[in-house]
Formats: C-alpha cells, sequence, structure tokens
C-alpha cells in the first residue's frame, strides 16, 4: 500500500512542487495520475522511488516510511518496484534478452535464475521470439514492452509508469495499457502517469488529477468517486 | 517486505571485472591517452627513481672512497696507544681504523715512489713520519662532528680531512632526494587528475546505464566497482608498459656509457647499479603507484560525478 500523509515538497526556495498531498493506493490497484507539465507528477513519482525526500509530511510504501529509508537500504526498496519510462531506456549495445536480463545481473541474480526468469517475462510481454533483436530493430510499441519486461523481471509488487505511452503511436499505447491492465489484475499495483485523456477514459481507472503541486480531483473519470 | 531483506551474493566479481575491461574497450580513445601519460609519468618517476639510487651508490662508493687520516703525538706508544686505540673506536660513524706505524708509512711511500723510493733510505735511520690512523667515516654528512671528537681524544696531534668533499657529496645525495620527491609529487597529482577525467568522460558515456542500475535496484558498491576496476588495469597496463621502457631505456643508457670513450663515463659505470639487481623493486613500487593511483583517483571521482 502506498500512503502519502500531507505531503509537500519544494526544491530550494522555488514554490511548492508537491502542496499538501495525501493519498492513498491500496494494494492492487491501478491508478492514473495526470495533469499538465509542472503540475508535480514527476516530483510525486520521484518521492515514490525515494530518489527525493519530502520537505513536509510522510510518504509510505508497504508500511516503510521511506524518510527513515537509510541510504544503504534504497536499492534494496527499488527491487520492490519496477519503473517504466517514457524514453524506454534500453541500452542499445545488448539484445532484448540482455536488456531484461541486465536488471537481474546489476542485483545479483544467478545466472541460472537469469534464464529462467527472462524467457517467462519475454513470453508474458510477447517478445520471446525477437529475444535476440536488439532495440534499434524493434518499434516503439515493443521496446516499451521490453522495458517493461525488465520493470516485470524483479517480481514487483508495485509498477510506476512515467507517461510510457509518450513515444508511442496510439494504437501502441491501447495495447501497452491493456498489457499494464492485464498484470494488474495478477495483483500487481500499477500507477501510471499521463496526460493521454483518451486512455483514461477508455480504461475507467481511478484516475488521480493534480495541479499546481495539490490534488484537484480522485475516482473514476464519470465514475461517482469523483470529487473536485 | 522479505524482497528489501534480499541478500548481496557475492560471486559478482567476475562480471565487475569484466565490466572494467568492457569500459577500458568502449573508451579506447580516452584509455589510450590515459595509459600514455600514466606510462610517461611512471617512466618519469622510474628515471628519478634509478637517478636516485644510483646517486646513493656513487657516494657509497665515494663515501668508502674518502678517508681521513689522524696523526699521532710521537709521545703515544705502548699502554697508551693502546687506550687510544680503544678510545678511536668508541667513536661512532667510523666504518673502519687501521693503525699504520710510521716504518709501515714510510715503506708505503717507498713502494709508491717505486724505483725512486731508494732515495727515501737513508730516512729508515732518522724516520721523520709519525704514527697514523686511516679512518673511514659511515656518514658523511656527520664528518665535522667526528673529527672534533677524534681530535679531543688525547695524543692525537692532528686530523686531515677534506671536508669539501663530504659537505658536496652529502649535499648532492640531499638534492637529489627532495628533487626526487618532488618529481614524485608533482606526478602522482597530474596522474591522478588524468584518470579522474577518464572516469568522468566514462561516467558520462555510461549514464544511461548508471541511472537504469539506480531504479532497477543495484547497490552503490555495485554501480561504483566497475569503474574501480577499470581504474586499477589501468594503472596496472601502465605500470607494466613503463617498467619494460624503462628497463629497455636503461640497458641502452648503460650500453652507451660502456661504449663511450669518455672518462667520467668508464670512471662510473662500474658503480652503477644493474637494471635486474632492481627490477623487482621498481616493478613492485610501479604496480603499487599505478594502480594506488588508478584506484584511489577513479574510486574518489566516481562519487564525485556519479550521484548514486
Amino acid at each position: 500500500m502506498v500512503e502519502l500523509v500531507n505531503v509537500s515538497k519544494s526544491y530550494g526556495k522555488g514554490p511548492l512542487a508537491l502542496d499538501d498531498v495525501s493519498l492513498t493506493v491500496e494494494d492492487g490497484e491501478f491508478v492514473f495520475i495526470v495533469g499538465s507539465s509542472g503540475a508535480g507528477k514527476s516530483t510525486l513519482l520521484k518521492l515514490l522511488l525515494r530518489e527525493e525526500e519530502p520537505t513536509g509530511g510522510k510518504v509510505l510504501v508497504d508500511g516503510i516510511d521511506l524518510g527513515r529509508l537509510t541510504r544503504r537500504r534504497i536499492p534494496y526498496f527499488r527491487r520492490s518496484i519496477g519503473v517504466v519510462f517514457q524514453d524506454f531506456r534500453l541500452i542499445p549495445q545488448m539484445n532484448v534478452f540482455e536488456n531484461v536480463a541486465f536488471a537481474l545481473r546489476v542485483t545479483n541474480v544467478s545466472t541460472k535464475e537469469i534464464k529462467r526468469r527472462v524467457p517467462y517475462v519475454l513470453d508474458l510481454v510477447g517478445l520471446l521470439p525477437k529475444a535476440r533483436r536488439f532495440p534499434e530493430q524493434l518499434s516503439g510499441g515493443e521496446q516499451q514492452r521490453v522495458a517493461l519486461a525488465r520493470a516485470l523481471v524483479n517480481n514487483p509488487s508495485m509498477i510506476i509508469a512515467d507517461e510510457p505511452t509518450g513515444n508511442i503511436d496510439p494504437a501502441m499505447s491501447f495495447e501497452i495499457v491493456e498489457l499494464l491492465s492485464e498484470i494488474n489484475k495478477c495483483g500487481t499495483t500499477v500507477i501510471m502517469v499521463t496526460h493521454e485523456h483518451e486512455l483514461v477514459s477508455r480504461f475507467r481507472h481511478r484516475t488521480v488529477v493534480i495541479d499546481r503541486g495539490r490534488v484537484v480531483a480522485d475516482g473514476k473519470i464519470g465514475g461517482k468517486r469523483a470529487r473536485q | 517486505m522479505a524482497r528489501l531483506e534480499a541478500n548481496v551474493r557475492g560471486s559478482s566479481f567476475g562480471y565487475l571485472i569484466k565490466e572494467g575491461f568492457r569500459n577500458l574497450r568502449q573508451n579506447r580513445a580516452i584509455s589510450v591517452a590515459a595509459i600514455g601519460v600514466l606510462v610517461a609519468c611512471l617512466l618519469l618517476v622510474g628515471a628519478s627513481l634509478l637517478f636516485s639510487m644510483n646517486i646513493n651508490s656513487l657516494v657509497g662508493y665515494f663515501e668508502s672512497q674518502n678517508e681521513i687520516v689522524i696523526f699521532l703525538d710521537d709521545s703515544v706508544s705502548g699502554s697508551r696507544l693502546t687506550k687510544l686505540d680503544d678510545e678511536l673506536r668508541a667513536v661512532g660513524n667510523i666504518s673502519s681504523a687501521t693503525f699504520v706505524s710510521r716504518e709501515e708509512g714510510l715503506e708505503t711511500w717507498m713502494k709508491e715512489l717505486g724505483d725512486d723510493g731508494t732515495l727515501l733510505e737513508w730516512l729508515v735511520e732518522d724516520n721523520p713520519l709519525q704514527n697514523s690512523y686511516r679512518v673511514v667515516i659511515t656518514d658523511l654528512s656527520k664528518m665535522d662532528e667526528t673529527v672534533d671528537e677524534i681530535k679531543a681524544i688525547r695524543g692525537v696531534e692532528s686530523v686531515s680531512a677534506s671536508s669539501e668533499v663530504a659537505h658536496a657529496v652529502t649535499g648532492l645525495k640531499q638534492a637529489v632526494s627532495l628533487s626526487s620527491l618532488a618529481v614524485i609529487g608533482i606526478l602522482a597529482a597530474v596522474s591522478l587528475c588524468i584518470v579522474a577525467n577518464t572516469i568522468r568522460i566514462t561516467v558520462f558515456n555510461r549514464r544511461k546505464e548508471i541511472s537504469i542500475m539506480k531504479y532497477v535496484g543495484a547497490t552503490d558498491t555495485f554501480i561504483r566497482l566497475p569503474f574501480l576496476s577499470e581504474g586499477v588495469l589501468l594503472g596496472f597496463l601502465s605500470a607494466t608498459i613503463a617498467f619494460f621502457l624503462l628497463w629497455g631505456g636503461y640497458e641502452a643508457l648503460l650500453y652507451w656509457l660502456n661504449d663511450s670513450a669518455l672518462e667520467w663515463a668508464t670512471l662510473i659505470t662500474g658503480q652503477l647499479i644493474p637494471f635486474k639487481q632492481v627490477a623487482l623493486r621498481v616493478y613492485l613500487c610501479f604496480l603499487a603507484t599505478g594502480m594506488a593511483i588508478g584506484g584511489v583517483g577513479s574510486s574518489f571521482f566516481v562519487g564525485k560525478y556519479l550521484k548514486v
């Protein structure tokens, strides 16, 4: 479970990037975070990944107060979260298999385990036949699926996706969110930042709207939970 | 929460070393430049080290050649001479003291003159020479104090010592040691800057991988170690190349000096240290310096450039 309790964040002496935000995401939920650029979406994700610390309030993930997490424990905490970025962040010199295996290799997983887990997640995202291809030989949607496989391979309890459909065409975008929804059905919490209203209205998951650092709406688009 | 407790396996050593080699290969141009500069620095350090070793060996040779002569009062003989001998040997900083009686002195003098020695025969009856001691000093820099101590012994009439030579030799030794230290210090600083720059470029080239590593939960150590192994590898390769170049250069110099018709060259070549005698020491010194500079440089600067 993710809990933000009266969280504020400012960078230096600048204005508040997040202003007294309180938000709870239950285990197994799928949440869209929407808002214009500069609204505070990225800051929210950085706080969840413990890349930044809040200026005020608390961020709790699975009961762990991230503000109290020592520097040494941060990597172990991050292994429980899968992250997907808008720009895929694949390593061009590595093929699909190696890109996914990289996430396991750098966390000290044995080669035997890598050989067992990587084909499994590649099959899950439908890319097992293209395991030996390099990123430049794949379409944008396929590259994002590789990134998703890399996020999944550590069997995380939560996936954080930062505008995962920002660099791919609409048809592929639906496919990616479809895949995330499937993963969510298996019990993984998904928090996805997007500004594509089409996706939000089509998939009808819980949607949190952030504007100028504040949560201004929280609920299903068109549903009864929405509050203004 | 169980995931947070996951332990780090210790079997990644091979992977990290491989990563170090991969970094070197991927940044070939900058690696070659860094190795080139490190080799040049180590060569200069090695040359200054060898120069200093050879100067010490030459100084040692001059020290052993630099005798002082103590002339004794004519009245000293019998038990007084034995006592004086004991007192002389009790003075520190003396490596050897040989008694030369007035008869032996005259005999040596006559031998030195060869055929003309017969001219001195008339002196045998009425020998004007004095009993003396030939003394070799251990540390020439303390020569003045030692001479003063000897002069204070009862029965010593005078001491003949060439303190100018002693001062020149010890001055040279100190100057060489100081300048060697300065050269080594400056070159170590230059080498550190070069390694730091190489690591900065590698970090920049690999920023994407590093950011992915951070997000998938690689520990700080795991991210930093490939840079450390890259630095150590740079140091190791540079040390090995510099060692063989220095060996070749030194042997060539010795060959040239041996072959040379210059009088001073033939005088000193016998005293110069053969490379094989110091090869292991030089190589270990190069390895230690190169790998320490590479390792320390990269681990220090990787923290600076890498916000993990």
